[in-house]
């Protein structure tokens, strides 16, 4: 399989140069196949939604490179990051980061509006998602009006709206019980049999011991310590 | 385009998720710009009436000046005058007050060879013998009498002297007419008990224009005990009246232009954590800087804009349709008393397009402003908070 991602000596420091400053990330050296699973674990403070970040293009490195399809995204301006993120990335937040005040179908709708489909197409293209995760019915209901399981749900369909090659989701069964995120792990592996490439930031073994995960990186302090293990 | 329409779409769907919100600081911004609107169209139109009736006024004005007050002239000063090189003519006035108790208000009596302005009449004639008397629309409402009624006034030995009343003065010059009530001139010396060598003023008009200020010297010089008063000055007077009336009222409104403009920037500047929220997980999931500074452009002209026209309408509607019950007593303030007029409609647009920017640009820029600083910021960091 071809690396989709290929991460190279990548650093993150925040607050840089200030009696304050504090390394997230050291030198980090990673690849990611087309249409694999893998698990970024560790601790909490361990650096694993800071790695998820940069890989997902929401910030930038302090130093280092991450290739995306050969292409270095890592000082790309911030229009170019914003249609990458659109286009090729599906975002799962930890706490789902959904709009409350919006009903689920315009929440679905969100990464659609800098797109080129007209209003109707993306109703349309809202609803087939929710259809496909039984949510359809409770497309007018309120974020606020949802349980945490429903929320979920919502946000992995927001994810998959526009269609992403890569799903990154950070500790998406934090907030669930077990049976829930039995569920969220069957999701995730029906998206990895249709090809999505996913990358889970997690602590939880129920998550990075399951069959789904192929690959594992365990970061400590900010660096990978185990190197990768399958 | 098309991602311009739906981001309106989405803009607009915003605001009516915080309308409460939204709705409270349209209702205090429609009132500072009513505020200020109402006083910028009283003054204007206030001004127009006043200077548009005096572009027909008289070169000069000669008045007799006693103890320091305006006193009655005698009629042979006229004679003086006409023989200075450049008088065209001179006409004597007779003209006076009268304060009506029923009414409580002070009429303006004019001699039909006195009122220099134009007199257009809305119907009717003007008077010609000495029991009739053409009257001003605030008259005629005042009193309630049409043409054909009889208007009583009573002269300073207690009678009543009856007037039949033969037309009504169009409300065109209405600051200036609305008071009137015209007589012939023998009637009115005859009520005011005016000595037939006596006259209120005398109007001088001169060959030359630009000799005016020099012939007003020449009469202060031959006629010590007169006070010539140029058309420049009259109109100088009314300007400065109003424009100091209306400044005091604008000082008053800038104040409260100012507090909202602290407040907006208050609002915008403590962009709050949910607003900030909103703009990272925006950004997360793909939009542009442009998209989130396009939202928060289309809220702050939606809400400024709105409220700029209904403060502008709400101004409107104030002034000319309910004659500014909230701002008279202190921009109209005569020394006299007026009966009720009707402000005809007059706007200045230079006036509206100056007040639109200094209240639309400056929201707008405290809106956008503080919303780029966060859509600069990469989301991650954002939505850490």
């Amino acid at each position: 399989m071809s690396s989709i991602l290929i991460v190279e000596q990548l650093s993150r420091i925040y607050h840089r140069h200030q009696p304050d400053e504090i390394a997230a990330l050291r030198e980090i050296s990673l690849q990611i196949s087309a249409g694999e699973v893998v698990a970024l674990t560790g601790p909490s403070g361990s650096g694993k939604t800071t790695l998820l970040s940069l890989l997902g293009c929401m910030s930038r490195p302090t130093s280092g490179n991450i290739q995306l399809r050969n292409r270095n995204v890592s000082k790309l301006p911030e229009r170019f990051l914003a249609q990458i993120r659109r286009e090729t990335f599906g975002f799962v937040f930890q706490q789902y980061h959904l709009l409350r005040d919006l009903s689920v179908l315009e929440n679905v709708m969100l990464p659609l509006y800098p797109s080129n489909q007209p209003l109707g197409e993306m109703k349309k293209t809202a609803i087939k998602i929710l259809e496909q995760f039984e949510l359809a019915g409770m497309m007018k209901k309120k974020i606020k009006q949802l349980s945490g399981g429903e929320q979920q749900r919502i946000a992995i369909s927001r994810a998959l709206v526009t269609n992403p090659e890569i799903i990154i989701a950070d500790e998406p069964t934090a907030h669930l019980d077990s049976e829930l995120s039995q569920d969220l792990l069957q999701i995730l592996a029906k998206l990895n049999q249709s090809g999505k490439t996913i990358i889970i930031a997690t602590h939880d073994p129920g998550v990075y011991q399951s069959s789904l995960i192929q690959r594992r990186f365990n970061l400590r302090h900010g660096q990978l310590v185990e190197g990768q293990s399958s | 385009m098309l991602r311009q329409l739906k981001i309106l779409e989405f803009t607009l769907s915003s605001l009516l998720r915080r309308k409460h919100k939204n709705l409270s600081l349209i209702a205090v911004y429609t009132f500072t710009i009513a505020t200020l609107g109402s006083v910028l169209f009283l003054t204007h139109a206030l001004k127009l009436e006043a200077t548009g009736s005096l572009t027909t006024a008289p070169d000069l004005v000669i008045q007799r000046v006693a103890a320091g007050r305006h006193d009655l002239i005698p009629t042979k000063y006229a004679e003086v005058i006409k023989k200075l090189p450049g008088v065209e003519s001179v006409t004597p006035r007779i003209w006076g007050y009268y304060y009506d108790s029923l009414i409580k208000a002070n009429l303006t009596l004019v001699g039909t060879n006195s009122h220099q302005g134009k007199l257009d009449l809305l119907e009717g004639r003007l008077p010609n013998n000495p029991k009739e008397c053409a009257i001003g629309i605030g008259v005629s409402k005042a009193f309630g009498p049409a043409i054909g009624d009889n208007l009583v006034l009573e002269d300073s030995k207690k009678s009543r002297i009856v007037f039949s009343i033969t037309g009504i003065f169009r409300a065109e010059s209405n600051l200036l007419t609305n008071d009137l009530v015209v007589l012939q001139e023998m009637a009115l010396r005859d009520f005011f008990t005016m000595s037939p060598q006596l006259a209120t003023d005398l109007v001088v008009q001169v060959h030359n224009q630009r000799e005016v200020k020099t012939l007003a010297k020449k009469i202060k010089y031959h006629l010590p005990d007169t006070r010539p008063i140029t058309r420049e000055e009259i109109l100088h007077t009314y300007d400065t009246l109003f424009n100091w009336r209306s400044g005091m009222m604008l000082a008053v409104a800038v104040a409260a232009l100012i507090a909202f403009c602290i407040l907006a920037w208050d609002k915008a500047t403590g962009i709050s954590a949910e607003e900030k929220q909103e703009i990272g997980i925006l950004k997360a999931i793909g939009w542009e800087t442009s998209d989130v500074l396009a939202v928060k452009f289309w809220e702050g002209l939606v809400i400024s804009l709105t409220s700029f026209i209904l403060g502008i309408l709400a101004a409107w509607i104030h002034i000319f349709v309910f004659g500014a019950p909230a701002l008279v007593p202190l921009l109209k303030g005569w020394s006299v008393l007026f009966p009720e007029f009707q402000l005809t409609p007059a706007v200045d647009f230079y006036q509206i397009f100056t007040l639109a920017f200094l209240t639309i640009v400056p929201y707008l820029a405290c809106t956008v402003i503080p919303s780029w600083k966060t859509a600069v910021t990469d989301p991650e960091h954002v939505m850490r908070g």
